[in-house]
């Protein structure tokens, strides 16, 4: 578990390959029964070649890099912005940056005590975290 | 289209009764098949959770779990086809647990023409069945 406020990019994380599998897991898990990820011929009938990942599914996995560095109870928020479609069989990687500055503009080193972290996958995304080692 | 008509609307409420196996399938889902303290219940007591705790962005689930979770849209003619996810934002105030019931209100608060885009705010809040407090809102 890292400070918050650790400068350190996290170590890329690198997901397998997302085939058909843990769509239809993911589509069961979150109840998000859009057949355009699990159903081929919706898919096409929208013009796409074949299905696409969830996007909560992206988020997902960038909530776990978030989890794996910080305490549960130190995310104030988690905000990801969906720049294209994940198609099947991508291997998406996730990466971490603290960010110099929080949300609001403020350097870390002043008593905020909170932090921004930068991520990307196939979406960028930002998540406020406390210090909780400072409590 | 004009989603117009849209903004102001209220969507049914959504509950979500969290269960260890709906948490089980979340992380199968992404693969986590190690342990963890949102699947493992010893390793979620060890870090002070009475249950394994709701994984950041499963609170969106809440807004899933109707039967007809896009009547809003299909009612008034949108082909779900056409709709792709976004953004999303959670700002976060507690955190659930397996065996919380989680109710979700959701109001569209505004609309783009130009996009065809929607903001719907949504509000989760543990139902007081269980401990006080509440969720995340997304």
């Amino acid at each position: 578990m890292n400070d918050a406020t650790d400068n350190h990019d996290r170590p890329p994380h690198a997901i397998d390959p997302i085939d058909r599998t843990p769509l239809v897991y993911f589509a069961a898990a979150s109840d998000d029964m859009n057949p355009m990820h699990y159903d081929i011929d919706n898919a096409r009938s929208a013009g796409f070649d074949d299905v696409f990942a969830q996007g909560m599914l992206s988020m997902a996995y960038m909530r776990r890099i978030l989890t794996d560095n910080h305490p549960l109870e130190s995310l104030r928020s988690f905000k990801v912005r969906f720049m294209a479609i994940t198609p099947l069989y991508a291997r998406p990687e996730v990466t971490a940056r603290v960010l110099p500055e929080d949300v609001e503009g403020r350097n870390r080193e002043g008593p905020s005590k909170s932090a921004t972290i930068e991520l990307r996958v196939t979406l960028e995304g930002v998540a406020v975290v406390d210090d909780c080692s400072a409590r | 289209m004009n989603l117009d008509v849209l903004v102001g609307r209220t969507r049914e409420e959504g509950l979500l009764h969290v269960t260890r196996e709906r948490l089980r399938l979340f992380a199968r889902a992404i693969r986590q098949t190690s342990p963890s303290i949102f699947t493992d219940i010893d390793m979620a007591r060890a870090a002070g959770h009475p249950d394994p705790p709701v994984p950041p962005t499963v609170y969106f689930t809440t807004q899933l779990t109707l039967d007809d979770a896009f009547a809003y849209l299909t009612d008034v003619g949108v082909d779900l086809r056409t709709v792709l996810h976004g953004e999303q934002e959670f700002s976060y105030f507690s955190v659930a647990h397996a065996g919380d019931v989680l109710s979700s209100r959701s109001e569209i608060t505004d609309q783009t023409d130009s996009m065809v885009a929607e903001l719907l705010s949504t509000t989760i809040i543990r139902l007081p069945d269980a401990s006080t407090g509440s969720g995340g809102a997304g």
